[in-house]
Order: C-alpha cells, then structure tokens, then sequence
C-alpha cells in the first residue's frame, strides 16, 4: 500500500511556488465586498446566503487551479479529503494552515480549525449585524469546489473569532457521493 | 506640520459598517457559551504587512465580484463605477495603513511627491513592483498617467469578448487611485484605459489622474 | 512529428474547445465528429476500467491508442474535464502538454476569467493566443 504524500509538505511547496499578493489587498477587498453586500440586501441572513453562494461559485473554479497546481492523487477516502484541504488546500491559496479535529466516521463529517484568518484583519462586527457570518464565502468555497470532485456537503461555521470565540471552526459534513454524468445516449 | 490621523480612528471615520467602538455584546447564536468578548479593535496591534496570499485566491475574489455585479447592472459604465467605488474605499484605507507604516505619519504636499508616492511606494506594495512609468499630459495641464506596459497582475486573466468590449476591470485600480487621492486632498477624477504598446499588439494599461482645478491652483502657488 | 488537433470537453460532455493543425483531410462535420468522441471516449474509459486484470489496485484510467497514421492521447481531470490531442505516430506521450495546457494556459486564461461561464464554449482570446504559442513551441509540432 502506498504511504500517504506528505500533505503539510506539498502545501508549503505550492505555496512558495505560486504568486503572490500583498494579504491586506486581499483583506480590504473582501471587506468592501461585504459592505456591499450589506448595502445591497437588507436582510442579515440574505448577505450570509449571498456569501456562500459567492463562495460556491469561487469554489468551482478554485478546484480546477487546485488539482492542476497540487497534483496530489485522488484521495482515498473522505478523511483523506479533510487532510488535503486543511494541509494543502488553505495554505497554497491563503498561506495558513488550518486542523482537522472532531473527525466522525459515523454521518461522516470533521471540523476545520482555523488560527488565523486573512479575512477577518482589521475586521469587527457592529452589533446590528450580530447575526452576520463574516467569512460565510469559505463554507460556500469548500462546497463548490468539492462539488466539483463528486462529494455534496454541507459546511457551516460553528465558532468565529470575530463573535468572541478563541479559534474560528468550520464543520463539513458529507451528504451524498455524485455520480459521474452519463453522456446523453450512452447507457 | 499636520499629521495623520492615526490608522484606527480614521478606519472608525470612514468606514459605515464594519467598525465600531461601541461595546459588542456577545450574543450566543450558535455556540453554547461565549466565554469572553472579542477583544475591541482598537486594542488589538496592527499587523506588520508582510503577509501574503496566494494571487489565485485573490483573482477569484475580484473574478466573483465583478461576476456578481455584472448581474446587477445594465451596462459597462455602471460596472467599471461599481469597481471603482469598490477600489475608493479599499484606497482611503490603504493610505491610512502605508501612511502609518512606511512615512512616519508624514503627510505629502507636493503634487508631483504624491504621484512618485503612489506609482512607487503604493506600486510596491499592492504589486510588487514600482509603475513603468509615470508621465504628465502634454496637451492637458491637469492631466497625469502613470502606466503599465503589461496588464496589472490582477486584470492579466481577464479577456474581454465582444459583448463587453470597452470594459476595463483596471477600474478597480483607478478607483484606488482616486481613494488614496481624494484622502490626501488631492481630489481627482481617475480613469482606466487600455491602449497598443507603441508598434506592438500587445495592450498598455493607463491609470489617467486629471486633478480637480483647486488642487492644480493650489499646486501652482505653492510650487 | 506534428500535432493535428486538440478537443476540450466539459463535465457535461460538450465540446467547449477545438483546434486544428496540419490536418489534411477537413471534417465534413464537425459537431458530429466531436460528439462521436466523447462517446468513444465514455465506451473505452468504461472498458478499460472493467476489463482490468487487477481490479484492486486504484482506478484505471486509458492514456492514449495508437495507429499506423495517428497517435491520439488523453488526460482527464478530477473533475471530469477531457483533454484530447491527436498526433503522428511517433510522437512521445504528450500527456504531460495536456497537463501543462491545463496548468498553465485552461485554469489561467479560463478558469479565473470571471466574463466566461463554467461548461459554455471557450473564446477567451487570452486563451487561444497562449494555447498556440504553448502548442507550436513543443518539440512534437512542426508545420507540414
């Protein structure tokens, strides 16, 4: 049997390969989007859909340059996945790294603890917008882009640093394997 | 002289949603205890500025963007504004930030040490490299361009096709552009422009700055 | 030794991309011919997998056939997109140019150009301008 690749290691490597971009751009940028979208929906919980949705459609692009750039081989099963996006995934688009905990083999699901998050810099939530999930767009990234390689999940955030908590966490739980589509015609 | 204001209260005057001195009551949504506050934002330290990400993560960031706005106007002027606005707010902050960071609080006067400030200094920092070049308008006196012989490193992926030739997503930057200036009081109307390279195929970017009258006036005196 | 054409097909099975070089006899249609592909491509991908003498070990996947007028290759991604490139006989595996037109010119000039739609035909012009210099600067092209 193959020994697992060393994902921590693969991470680093593609994240000192590939280009690079001043971090608060990136943070300011994110902000002014979700002011945005704060100016343009009323509703705190329309702006966290819209995020997840921007995010789902990130999420399905993302994959491809991800596959392309890691070339880490299909993963073996959906503990494996959980290795690769927290060990390869986080650090080669956002340089951090993030851990996998509570892994649950029954429904199956594990967290994502993040340390740090470029998102979130310089960021406070106003207390009318208590209810807002700041960095929802990942949970959608997440969901898009293994959408794309046939798992459906659901991803949600259960803790957030920028709500008081010590570690921002997200929870991925398996929903279903996708079968590959069957062209028109064929069996 | 006047100094700057510093980087926190200034963030607290010009930002409407995301800041916030008021004591942020920790409302539990969706986990059980919340055992402490967030700490306030004006107590947390300013991070160095060194860090990076990964240019992909930022290129499907304003890829989504320019996506979502595209859905929500009618055509190409109202989305380079969308951009451009967009860029301002990012722009008023990054002048707080690289002011702070990198001059010690020292405010420009001089119009033309703001535009080496901005096609050096802020060049640098947002893409890594200086401006190829900055030049004064030969036929207009308050017109200015600072331009890339390539297209900016977050615009190279972008092709446009025909349904939406005469879009210029270096809005964005322009809209930074004018952010930063407007904050520095030297308000301006900036603009994004593609144009050949001279003799080859290949498209120069072109930030154009035309400075309102009163700052050229102000300019003139003081020079 | 020279390369005649390359297809791109999309999860759903459309062809979003096709490019010719060299190619001497011309198609008499093209839409057909693409869709005959991907069904070729379905039908071997399923036998190959099926009739593998040692089924434990991970997914097969078909690399490329050769004939006596013709070597065709193919690469596809995790995430079902097709790459397919025909060549002459001789020409060395060029998997590893699908790889890199998939690296360096798909996921750069397509993928993150936010005025192109996931699974629509490609016109980025980006695209085709890298696409041609990446093709005709391999060792395997020569213009007839």
């Amino acid at each position: 049997m193959a020994s697992k690749p060393n994902y921590a290691r693969i991470g680093d490597q593609v994240f000192r390969d590939v280009e690079k971009i001043n971090a608060e751009l990136f943070t300011l940028t994110y902000g002014a989007i979700v002011a945005q979208l704060l100016k343009d929906f009323e509703d705190v919980e329309e702006v966290n859909n819209q995020l997840e949705k921007m995010g789902y459609n990130i999420g399905l692009r993302l994959i491809e340059e991800f596959l392309a750039r890691s070339n880490v081989p299909r993963c073996s099963d959906f503990k494996d996945t959980a290795e690769v996006i927290s060990k390869v995934g986080f650090k080669m688009f956002l340089g951090i790294n993030a851990t996998v905990t509570n892994w649950d083999p029954k429904k199956p699901e594990f967290s994502l603890v993040l340390e740090e998050n470029p998102l979130i810099d310089f960021v406070e939530v106003p207390e009318q917008y208590q209810s807002l999930v700041y960095s929802n767009i990942l949970c959608g990234v997440i969901r898009g882009a293994l959408e794309m390689v046939q798992m459906s999940v659901e991803c949600r955030f259960v803790r957030d640093v920028l709500k008081g908590d010590d570690a921002s966490e997200l929870k991925v739980t398996l929903k279903a394997m996708l079968e590959e589509e069957v062209p028109v015609g064929e069996d | 002289m006047n100094s700057h204001l510093s980087v926190a209260q200034s963030a607290m005057k010009n930002s409407g949603s995301y800041s916030s001195l008021e004591q942020l009551a920790a409302k539990a949504s969706f986990s059980e205890k919340r055992p402490q506050k967030p700490l306030p934002i004006l107590s947390r330290p300013i991070p160095k500025g060194k860090s990076e990400v990964s240019l992909s993560a930022f290129s499907f960031l304003f890829s989504e963007f320019i996506q979502y706005s595209l859905a929500k106007v009618n055509n190409i002027t109202e989305l380079e504004k969308r951009l451009s606005d967009c860029g301002y707010n990012i722009g008023v902050r990054m002048l707080e930030l690289i002011t702070y960071r990198e001059k010690n609080y020292k405010r420009e006067t001089k119009l033309i040490n703001m535009l080496t400030f901005i096609s050096y200094t802020v060049w640098r920092i947002l893409f890594s490299k200086q401006a190829d070049l900055l030049e004064k308008s030969t036929d207009q006196d308050d017109e200015y361009m600072i331009s890339e012989n390539q297209s900016l490193p977050i615009t190279k992926f972008i092709s446009t096709p025909r349904e939406y030739s005469g879009l210029n997503c270096a809005s964005f930057v322009a809209g930074i552009v004018e952010g930063i200036l407007d904050a520095a009081e030297f308000g301006a109307r900036v603009s994004a422009h593609s144009m050949p390279l001279e003799g080859q195929k290949q498209m120069k970017t072109v930030i154009l700055i035309k400075f309102n009258p009163d700052v050229i006036a102000r300019s003139n005196l003081t020079a | 030794m020279t390369i005649f054409n390359l297809f791109i097909y999309s999860r759903q099975g459309n062809c979003i991309y096709y490019e010719e070089w060299n190619r001497k006899n011309v198609s008499s249609n093209l839409d057909e011919e693409q869709k005959l592909m991907y069904g070729f491509l379905w039908q071997i991908k399923n036998f190959v997998q099926k009739s593998s003498p040692n089924p434990e070990l991970e997914k097969t996947g078909f690399h490329f056939f050769r004939t006596n007028s013709y070597k065709l290759h193919f690469f596809e991604t995790a995430t079902n997109i097709k790459f397919v490139i025909t060549s002459d006989p001789d020409a060395p595996d060029l998997r590893d140019l699908l790889k890199t037109i998939y690296k360096n010119t798909f996921v750069e000039y397509v993928i993150k150009n936010p005025l192109y739609t996931m699974g629509e035909p490609v016109r980025c012009e980006l695209f085709v301008e890298k696409l041609q210099l990446e093709v005709r600067a391999h060792t395997s092209y020569k213009q007839k």
